[in-house]
């Protein structure tokens, strides 16, 4: 390979210097919210017994720990929620596929769908606790329910508007329907279903959170809304806190998927 | 005479939409023999596309038919765009029409190949589109069409998205490559320079309804290529004439 100019070496440096720069930037932040939200609290700029504090935190999630609940409430949240995405996800792809493949139905269902995305989902939680009952399965269905629609409107609008000349092209080769599908509008459609994805992963902690409020023993929701109730701030936010950390988590995943899918 | 590869007889289509029939095309007829290269010019918007689609059976007349004298005819259809799917590398583009038809043998394959690397794309088998240059792509594109072996090519504007310069050149290699393989092209074009420098019949539309204005029989030597009869005397005077017909 070819040595670079001095021009182009100075021009790597001060990119690197740059993305540094904004790495360094960025823990700082953190550190300094952290810094003031703790300072503050001993200080006596605020009350903790409020705003709580990051040593508060930690103690709070120590104590879970000690008694033995801290993975029982993260495992159940984390599981209602992989759930619901999941399902949420593969049913929202498989009604987005029949309705392309039948646009008649399409034609049909439309206003239905659009209703139904602008409908809050969380209005149905009290419906939804009547019919499957106060426990695990309404707060997946919510899940569900919440990443369904946006998942079905986003994969389906990509899978419609994905290169329609490529599709007169398959006609022109001759192509089945089916033959389309596979080989045109689903790999097409690929960038859409990882932007229904991520949307989704948002959508499911939604629906997640809000159906451990209204029913639930265990689970962070169930931690936050407990804890507003008998005053405990410390444990509401450390409930955010470990819900943040989650949720990132999740994203991130999916984020990593989505780079192999572009390969 | 000889019988004619694709007969167009009497064709007039309308189109239907909420706001009303257009008709597209007026009492048509054409014929085209096997091995000949004919080239469609007419103002933009004036049914040519249509009729390509009529030929490939997309869209069904409303009066009038189409006869293939000789029998049943393979037919390629070669876009505007080249369409090339951008996951796919070059030589997996160039087989979706044989995966389509379920024809994909290593016998199909090895054709495929022979053609892509005859034509100037075996550096570039494993590239995907998106690697490849506007004229590559639209060669690959021909590639994909050819490796059906049609025995009719349509041709649909098919350079008229590329650059100039790139257009002259890969109208050569295309109009070298059409004549290699003993193929039939039916080029629809509004470019008159383009369908002069390629042809050897031209056959001027009229605006909508299309009918056939004008016939012109181009008398060139078989093998001039089209860069080299652009540099001929006659080249201006068939430009003049079919532009004047067009004028009218």
């Amino acid at each position: 390979m070819m040595p670079y100019s001095k021009e182009h070496e100075a021009y790597l440096r001060s990119r690197r210097i740059h993305g540094q720069r904004v790495h360094i930037c960025r823990i700082l932040v953190l550190f300094l919210f952290l810094a003031l939200w703790e300072l503050g609290g001993r200080l006596g700029w605020f009350d903790v017994f409020i705003l709580s504090g990051p040593s508060r935190v930690l103690a709070a999630i120590g104590r879970l720990w000690a008694e033995g609940s801290l993975l029982l409430h993260v495992g159940v949240t984390l599981y209602e929620t992989v759930l619901g995405f999941l399902l949420g996800t593969a049913l929202g792809i498989l009604l987005a596929v029949i309705l392309w493949w039948l646009p008649f139905l399409n034609e049909v269902m439309d206003p239905y769908l659009v209703v139904l995305n602008a409908l809050p989902k969380i209005a149905l939680g009290p419906v939804l606790i009547v019919w499957i009952g106060a426990g695990m399965g309404s707060i997946v269905v919510m899940a569900v329910l919440i990443s369904l629609v946006v998942t079905t409107v986003t994969v389906l609008g990509g899978f419609t508007a994905s290169a329609e000349e490529k599709q007169l092209l398959m006609r022109t080769l001759g192509a089945s329907k089916g033959q389309t599908f596979l080989k045109v509008v689903l790999p097409a459609g690929v960038p859409h279903m990882m932007s229904a994805l991520k949307i989704s992963v948002g959508m499911s902690w939604v629906g997640v959170i809000v159906g451990e409020y209204l029913v639930s023993k265990s689970g962070l929701g169930y931690l936050i809304v407990y804890g507003g109730q008998v005053f405990k701030l410390d444990l509401v936010m450390a409930s955010v806190v470990l819900l943040c950390l989650l949720a990132a988590l999740m994203y991130g995943a999916v984020a990593l998927l989505e780079k192999r899918f572009q390969k | 005479m000889e019988v004619a590869l694709l007969s167009v007889e009497n064709v007039s289509i309308y189109y239907h939409t909420p706001q009303g029939e257009t008709e597209a095309v007026r009492d048509l007829s054409f014929s085209v023999r096997r091995g000949e290269f004919v080239a469609v010019v007419g103002p933009s918007g004036c049914g040519k596309t249509t009729v390509l689609s009529l030929i490939m059976g997309l869209n069904p007349p409303s009066k009038g038919q189409v006869r293939f004298p000789q029998g049943p005819c393979p037919m390629g259809y070669m876009l505007q765009r080249d369409n090339l799917l951008e996951w796919r590398t070059l030589e997996r583009n160039a087989q979706l029409g044989l995966e389509v038809r379920h024809a994909l043998n290593k016998e199909t394959k090895a054709r495929t190949v022979g053609l892509l690397q005859k034509y100037g794309l075996g550096d570039f088998l494993s590239y995907l589109p998106g690697q490849l240059s506007g004229g590559m792509r639209q060669k690959g594109a021909l590639i994909r069409t050819l490796a059906l072996d049609p025995e009719l090519l349509l041709l649909d504007e098919p350079f008229s998205a590329l650059d100039y310069q790139t257009r002259l050149t890969l109208a050569d290699e295309v109009f070298s490559i059409i004549h290699e393989e003993g193929k039939t092209a039916l080029l629809v074009t509004h470019d008159i320079g383009e369908a002069v420098s390629m042809a050897d019949r031209v056959l001027v539309f009229s605006d909508r309804p299309a009918t056939l204005k004008k016939e012109i029989l181009l008398d060139f030597p078989r093998e001039m290529t089209p860069l080299v009869r652009r540099e001929q005397p006659a080249f201006q005077e068939y430009f003049a004439a079919i532009w004047k017909e067009l004028e009218k």
